[in-house]
């Protein structure tokens, strides 16, 4: 009964009929149907590939080939190996996150090359006819000096890929890095890197291409850590032997990221030796760890429980006073990982991070803060072709601080609690292209503050209003070859955020002063936003060692950080979006020069990025962030601009390793209430940044390594003059960020020395100097009265750390 | 919550900072004016001092004011010029301020006006001084002191504790002392001195009411002052419109002291 509709269908301009449809439809019309439908079916999903850009390919028949690669030693998921046909580097694709791979090639025979950057290539010929699944591991290449190094091949992903402004960073290459009191710290390492500035000495905030801290998305196995400092920010919470791999994108985020401004650091936890069980750990100064890890079930699941814990503390345990043996002052941090093989095509996995900084002195005071994250995973694969992961995920923070004194016994609390539903979906139709998409949707429980006191009390219980919103995101993104030398990755990402009662929110006039408030009722909305994010990146590759790369992304960000200090405090608040804060739009373009030296043994990209921020977020002066019911009236809001330039030479290979990175570059904000308008300099405002790595293997043994830092002063605000008020000399300010702190350069030397080494244990003694020749770097720089003659008036250079010894031993068996 | 201070035995307990004096090259800003006015309740001195701004390292008297007109008003229609007294100094003594009433302060100067305006809160006034004997713990052994009042429930309250110890008035910025009642509306209030005391020791406190605006421009003054890694110091909130620095403030006052025997 379809056939005139069908007829008519079919015989429209534009829809070339390759079959002799006349005689079908005069024999049999049912018969027709279904052809015809097949028909309907093959054009539309032609038109399909077709708008998705996909190069119409050939008929001839296609098999699919996937699998899982593997390190061989432990069985961890190699993320980003590549498997590419001999003699045909075009053709080829890339594990993913949890080490999966497919390749759609033409039915023949093939040889096929699986690499991994510092691992033995592996070549397996076969016979593609139908589809197939092949499981491999690869061993990591030995590091002895007296073997030859077997590499067939090198990595060349800084020329190849379409990704630019990332860096990516394995733990284990960083081992030697000399760093602050020992405790390698991958932030650290990142902030040695174009376009990464710390926040301050020894902070482990950080600046990326002259965002504010805030925009940085931290995310361990997916779940976003709001505070990944601990003890004042000296230490990053990441403990790095539970870490498998960890990637920074400073621009050109694929689409699948969002949520924050200026950039996205994706920390994978390891998996856990699923061949045999094995412990590591080590002692250090500050703190010790300890990693136990092994097979659930042989090479079908595996567990990792890591900790890692600082024990200053247990010095003052030793003391005779009360008051001092009751007090204290530790961190730890706790990462758990356990995964399980279901099926062939199922696989689920748990992890877990709970840390925490607790400070208490005797029972008059008690300070704790820390974050807890918790990822559930299911990998499915629905087809050699698609590949599914969902993922349900916590994410906590919280502080609390306890007060003692006169019969009083007050605790504060605040908190921020995330639940998150991910659904992601891997499509791989062919070997040019590689299309990821899915949905993400946040549940936000913002909890300010609450004050309890004791029973008569000369305080008030009080409760600061909660705030809750639901944020959601939509994604697709191709990454796609259009031929051996162009490729494109182009995405898009619908983001919103609905900001939702209950809760009571208040409108302020533009001194900050309240002028209305209403309640809203649970669920009820309150503010909507939602936004495009584009983003999109090519790369073209002008000789098989160098490129030339492009990109433009936009990133909604919609939560917020409070802070009253310049380096990370645990009391700092999220705020959400909310009807007057408006989320943060950034805008960056970015373009680049990629070529490789030496066989890959060089690797050099240059890189220009020039990024808009809109909706920025400043403070009135004095402004009181903390307990503050009208919080929100303190902020003003403004623009910011940044751009540089970055050059990185990196060298990965061979018995000297590491890099040179050279950034220039600025970061400038504007806003209507500060400095009379006028645009005026970032914080992170640094004009120069310089640092050297360098990493020498001496022989088996022994292995040496250095840092060199140099960087233009941040930009601060100095008074030009002062007044006398109340009998006190008061500075006199007038241009916001108008001066340079002194510029900071040091030199950290590192020695490790391995004592034992066979392939199951090893033991090793690794020491370090940090600011080897003792500059005294300004951490700050304070203005005061003269203490004896209070009306004279000085400057304080505060310096940190002058040269900082530590020594560290590390075990594995 | 002072965090600052609670966290700095964290950094004091891990790192050893190194302090010193160095010479850092700052521009010489364009004087500016300096107004500061203070009006009390009950009968009591007028105080208003107007000067200018001076390099940061100058070791130059502050430039004082001497030729200005100072015009005080009240809500209730009332008008004072307060009299030049000498070195940049405005006093008229006797004057009797009154709580609830809002005063205006006009100085004209060179053809330049400046503007504020100051509401006098109702009287706090001070209930008593205690002094309890503490045993050493991290400080030493002795006296702790403080000055207890009655907040008023259901109002907005701010207050400065202002004190003498043995007649030596404490004025350096680490002794500004400043108090609302956001965690504690309506209840006794426990001024206490962070320190201890010895016998002999004579401490005079004074408790300054003061409204919102006044009590803005002192917090802003202590953030810039003892909170120097704040994101960005930048002049206190001046309740003063015409441009002029420093503040205007009707303040209640009451007075009590102690001598610990």
């Amino acid at each position: 009964m379809y056939c005139p509709y069908l007829r008519a269908a079919l015989t429209q301009p534009g829809l070339i009929v390759t079959f002799p449809l006349e005689k079908r439809f005069t024999h049999n019309c049912k018969k027709l149907t279904k052809h015809t439908t097949q028909f309907m079916l093959a054009r539309t999903t032609q038109l399909l590939y077709g708008l998705l850009l996909f190069p119409i390919f050939g008929m001839a028949q296609n098999v699919t080939i996937s699998g899982n690669i593997k390190d061989a030693a432990n069985g961890e998921d190699l993320i980003g190996a590549i498997v590419t046909v001999k003699g045909q580097p075009s053709k080829g694709a890339a594990t993913n996150s949890y080490g999966f791979y497919s390749l759609t090639l033409p039915a023949g025979e093939y040889t096929l090359l699986y690499q991994y950057v510092g691992y033995n290539t592996k070549e397996q010929s076969l016979t593609l006819q139908r589809d197939t699944i092949l499981n491999l591991s690869l061993n990591a290449a030995s590091k002895d000096l007296d073997e030859v190094v077997v590499r067939t091949e090198r990595a060349d992903k800084n020329i190849s890929s379409t990704q630019m402004s990332v860096f990516k960073l394995d733990p284990k290459s960083i081992e030697s890095v000399p760093v602050l009191f020992g405790e390698k710290d991958i932030i650290k390492t990142l902030q040695l890197t174009p376009g990464v500035k710390a926040a301050g000495e020894g902070n482990a905030g950080f600046y990326v291409r002259g965002g504010a801290t805030d925009q940085n998305l931290i995310l361990l196995d997916e779940a976003p850590v709001y505070n990944a400092s601990h003890m004042l920010g000296f230490f990053s919470v990441f403990n790095s032997d539970a870490l498998k791999d960890v990637t920074l994108y400073k621009g050109a985020m694929p689409a699948e990221y969002g949520g924050r401004g200026s950039s996205v650091m994706d920390v994978k936890m390891r998996d856990g030796n699923n061949k045999r069980l094995s412990a590591s750990g080590g002692i250090g100064l500050i703190a010790s760890r300890l990693t136990v890890e092994g097979p659930i079930v042989k090479d079908k699941g595996s567990f990792i429980i890591s900790g890692r814990r600082t024990y200053a503390d247990l010095f003052l345990k030793l003391s005779n006073e009360p008051r001092l043996n009751k007090s204290k002052l530790y961190f730890y941090d706790l990462n758990m990982k356990a995964n399980y093989q279901i099926t062939k095509k199922d696989r689920l996995f748990l992890s877990g991070y709970f840390g925490r900084d607790v400070f208490g002195f005797s029972n008059i005071f008690g300070f704790d803060w820390g974050n807890a994250t918790a990822t559930l995973r299911w990998n499915h694969i629905i087809s050699n072709k698609i590949f599914s992961n969902t993922s349900v995920i916590y994410s906590n923070y919280n502080y609390r601080i306890k007060l003692g004194f006169d019969n009083e016994d007050i605790t504060i609390k605040s908190a921020i609690e995330d639940w998150n539903l991910k659904q992601d979906f891997t499509f791989t139709p062919n070997p040019n292209n590689n299309i990821k998409f899915g949905l993400n949707i946040i549940h936000h429980t913002f909890k300010p503050g609450s004050i309890r006191v004791g029973e008569n009390s000369n305080f008030n219980d009080q409760d600061l209003t909660g705030r809750k919103a639901l944020e959601g995101a939509l994604y697709i993104q191709n990454d796609m070859r259009i031929s051996d030398r162009l490729g494109v990755q182009y995405g898009l990402r619908y983001s919103a955020f609905n900001f939702m009662g209950g809760a009571t929110v208040y409108t302020f006039d533009k001194d900050g002063n309240k002028t209305s408030s209403k309640t809203y009722s649970d669920w009820e909305s309150i503010t909507y936003y939602g936004g495009w994010e584009p983003r999109i990146a090519a790369k073209y590759e002008l000789t098989k060692t160098s490129s030339v790369k492009a990109s433009y992304n936009r990133n909604y960000q919609y939560m917020h950080l409070l802070s009253n200090a310049t380096t990370s405090s645990p009391t700092d608040l999220w705020v959400p979006s909310s009807n007057n804060v408006k989320p943060q739009i950034v805008d960056q373009i970015s373009a680049g020069y990629f070529r490789n030296f030496k066989d890959n043994m060089f690797e050099l990209s240059v890189e220009a990025y020039y990024k808009t921020l809109q909706n920025q977020i400043d403070y009135r002066n004095g402004a009181d962030l903390v307990f503050n019911e009208e919080v929100e009236g303190e902020l003003v809001y403004g623009k910011g601009r940044a751009y540089g330039v970055e050059v990185l030479l990196r060298k990965q290979t061979g018995r000297l390793t590491g890099w040179v990175s050279y950034t220039l570059s600025r970061s400038l904000k504007q806003f209507d209430d500060i400095n009379n308008g006028s645009e005026f300099p970032a914080r992170q405002d640094r004009i120069h940044d310089l640092a050297i790595v360098a990493m020498y293997d001496l022989n088996k043994k022994l292995k040496i390594s250095a840092n060199w830092i140099y960087y233009t002063g941040s930009a601060v605000t100095f008074p030009s003059g002062k007044y006398e008020l109340n009998g006190m000399q008061v500075p006199y300010y007038t241009e916001r960020n108008g001066y340079r702190m002194p510029a900071y350069h040091r030199l950290d030397l590192g020695l490790t020395w391995v004592t034992r080494k066979t392939e199951r244990t090893e033991r090793s003694w690794n020491f370090s100097l940090y600011n080897a020749y003792g500059r005294q770097n300004a951490y700050t720089i304070n203005f005061r009265q003269n203490e004896d003659n209070p009306q004279q008036t000085e400057a304080v250079r505060v310096a940190l750390f002058t040269w900082v010894p530590s020594i560290t031993y590390n075990f594995k068996f | 919550m002072r965090k600052h201070i609670l966290l700095a035995p964290v950094a004091a307990l891990l790192f050893a900072s190194c302090e010193k004096v160095i010479n850092v090259d700052l521009n010489d800003a364009a004087p500016q004016y300096v107004v500061e006015g203070e009006v009390y309740s009950g009968n009591d001195t007028v105080k208003v001092h107007v000067a200018k701004t001076t390099d940061y390292y100058g070791f130059a008297p502050q430039q004082q004011i001497n030729d200005a007109v100072v015009l005080l008003t009240d809500d209730q229609g009332n008008n004072t010029t307060i009299p030049f007294t000498g070195n940049g100094q405005y006093q008229l003594p006797g004057f009797n301020g009154v709580p609830g009433r809002r005063y205006f302060l006009k100085v004209t100067v060179a053809g330049q006006e400046f503007n504020a305006t100051s509401v006098m809160p109702q009287m706090v006034g001070i209930d008593s001084v205690s002094r309890i004997f503490k045993e050493a713990d991290f400080r030493k052994e002795g006296y702790e002191v403080a000055a207890n009042f009655t907040d008023p429930a259901g109002t907005k309250n701010f207050y400065r504790v202002v004190y003498t110890i043995n007649d030596t008035l404490q004025n350096q910025p680490k002794d500004l002392y400043l108090l609302n009642d956001k965690y504690n509306d309506g209840k006794l209030v426990k001024a206490d001195l962070f320190r201890r005391f010895e016998p002999g020791d004579k401490i005079a406190f004074e408790l300054r009411g003061m409204d919102e605006a006044v009590f803005d421009f002192f917090t802003s003054l202590n953030e810039m002052l003892n909170n120097q890694n704040g994101p960005a110091p930048a002049n206190p909130n001046s309740n003063i419109t015409g441009g002029a620095l420093g503040y205007f403030g009707a303040f209640t006052r009451s007075i009590k002291s102690t001598q610990i025997p």
